[in-house]
């Protein structure tokens, strides 16, 4: 039975309990790069985000869960909004991350989440470039890459997410996909029926062949900072492959016209 | 917006991709003179089997000290989630979807084919494996590793979500061209070097034919892979990469190469080898733009 997660966003007030239960029950230690100076990295001395409540700025190899804080509207036109949403690893049905990994360090369990496996990660960071979501990263300290296992050793052990333990707005609900599905699907028409005529899903089979942590949102994609249409790097592999094989071609013709028409004489000095 | 994550390849990753593009470009130049029984090019291809073994070895260390956990690298062929965490699954970690993968094996292929090839000529040269090193099964086979090392490295950067990677379908073909290109050059300032002043070894000629027919098949893809990116290209357009790309590759890798062998380089010594060099900074510059520059490294 495939686990997964349903976060509705229309019930997040941004309290931030999901990162910390995150961070306390994982055991993450704060990231570097809000503290310190990375030589060679394209990061500030000190990067705090310092113009919103979203005191992480993005999902890192120490910062599993994001609270992001979108604001609509202006205090002038007394529209001010917020939109706010709890961000993590999507745990895809077909992972860009798990298909690039050369080594097998990235691997599905059998409740369907998509964890690195510390003991054999060496550190390529394939799967960093491959993810479409800016999920997965790299931790300086121990080589090796990061990300939300969806509290893998806690729903082997048949708990919740440490998230959805914590969340008091039942926004993180843990469960089947397939029950969460139903339960986002009448959510969505309750909204609906209040105005919110842009309540949509996002993470449906439409999406990756669906995403085991989905989304309820208010806004399209992009104002979440969340692709419309993420791809698998896969996409590009055939049609790099087609014009490589075209261009050894044209070299190695050229190559084997060059050679031989002086191959069977001495070249004139 | 999301903030983008980036896998963080450096130099170490520069370097190998610029020192795999000529080892396969050599080695596959080296083979093809054998492939043709071109006697009179018997120096092209000594040379050329001289470059692509040590530089191989090289790309290897350099590959591996990229990694987070170098002492790891075995990972990438020995399936340690099997063997170390006994998850159901075969020994040997072969993925064909995953570039890395599949360029793992291509590389330890070439190491195994160049090794041979070098050894043949220029270290144990016994008749028996001379005649296996260049028999068309080997030259063949050695011909693809060839080309499947200095191309895979643009699709390894092309199985991607980052836009100036992957919204094109030229950068193995890139690579490769330019592969070829730094691998002719190398070939040609080996040569020169070893030449005596004044003195055009054999096989300098040839060499330039093949590099300008690869310099003109590596501008066009250029062309091409900017006109395919569109809005995507931006990150080559800051200063340093632009500087990198239109100064390094483009100007001193592509044009001035071909005007001094359009003037007749391969006649004199001291301008094959500046034809040469200037070609090895061109490569080296498109290695560096290309994976620095979508990263925000350069």
């Amino acid at each position: 039975m495939t686990k997964g997660m349903f976060v509705d966003t229309s019930v997040c007030i941004g309290c931030k309990a999901c990162q910390v239960a995150c961070k306390q029950w994982n055991e993450l230690g704060e990231e570097p790069s809000h503290f310190e100076y990375e030589a060679g990295l394209p990061s500030k001395p000190i990067n705090f985000t310092g113009d919103s409540y979203n005191n992480t700025g993005s999902l890192s190899a120490y910062d599993w869960r994001e609270v992001k804080f979108i604001e609509q509207g202006s205090v002038l036109a007394g529209n001010m909004a917020w939109l706010m949403m709890s961000d993590s690893c999507k745990h895809c049905t077909h992972a860009g991350c798990l298909e690039a990994c050369p080594t097998h360090a990235i691997v599905r369990t059998d409740l369907g989440n998509v964890i690195v496996q510390q003991d054999v990660c060496n550190g390529c960071r394939d799967c960093i470039a491959a993810c479409p979501f800016d999920v997965i990263s790299f931790n300086h300290q121990t080589g090796k890459v990061n990300k939300c296992t969806l509290c893998n050793d806690r729903i082997h052990n048949g708990l919740e997410t440490a998230c959805a333990k914590v969340c008091p707005t039942d926004s993180i609900v843990y469960g089947d996909v397939d029950a969460l599905r139903t339960q986002a699907a009448a959510r969505v028409q309750a909204l609906k029926r209040q105005g919110f005529n842009k309540a949509h899903i996002y993470g449906d089979t439409d999406i990756l062949g669906g995403l085991n942590v989905f989304y309820l949102l208010l806004d399209e994609p992009e104002v979440y900072g969340q692709p419309r249409a993420p791809q698998l790097p896969e996409r590009n592999l055939m049609r790099n492959t087609l014009t490589s094989v075209a261009s050894a071609i044209m070299l190695g013709v050229g190559a084997l016209l060059a050679f031989r028409r002086r191959g069977g004489k001495k070249e004139s000095v | 917006m999301q903030t983008q994550l980036i896998p963080e390849w450096g130099w170490w990753i520069v370097v190998y991709f610029f020192l795999g593009g000529i080892a396969g470009g050599a080695y596959f130049l080296a083979l093809a003179v054998d492939w043709l029984r071109a006697e009179a090019l018997q120096s092209v291809a000594r040379a050329g089997y001289l470059i692509a073994f040590p530089l191989v070895v090289v790309c290897a260390i350099c590959l591996i000290a990229d990694l987070g956990r170098p002492e790891r690298f075995t990972n990438m062929i020995l399936n340690m989630s099997t063997l170390q965490m006994g998850n159901p699954g075969s020994l040997l970690t072969f993925k064909l979807n995953s570039p890395r993968s599949v360029g793992s094996y291509a590389l330890v292929m070439f190491g195994l084919w160049s090794a041979l090839s070098f050894a043949s000529h220029h270290v144990f040269k016994r008749d028996w494996l001379r005649k296996i090193t260049t028999s068309r099964l080997f030259l063949a086979l050695g011909g693809f590793f060839g080309i499947f090392l200095a191309s895979y490295t643009g699709v390894l950067l092309a199985y991607s979500h980052m836009p100036a990677w992957a919204n094109t379908p030229f950068l193995g073909a890139l690579f490769l061209a330019s592969g070829a290109s730094t691998g002719a050059s190398s070939i040609a300032l080996l040569l020169a070097l070893n030449a005596r002043p004044g003195q055009a070894p054999h096989g300098l000629h040839s060499l330039e034919l093949v590099d300008r027919w690869a310099i003109a098949v590596e501008a066009a893809f250029l062309v091409l892979l900017f006109v395919g990116l569109g809005a995507a290209a931006a990150p080559f357009f800051r200063v340093a990469p632009a500087l990198f790309m239109f100064g390094g590759t483009v100007l001193f890798g592509l044009l001035a190469p071909m005007l001094l062998q359009l003037r007749g380089s391969s006649d004199s010594r001291s301008m094959t080898i500046a034809s040469a060099t200037l070609v090895l900074i061109g490569g080296f510059a498109l290695r560096a733009v290309v994976v620095l520059a979508p990263q925000g490294l350069m």
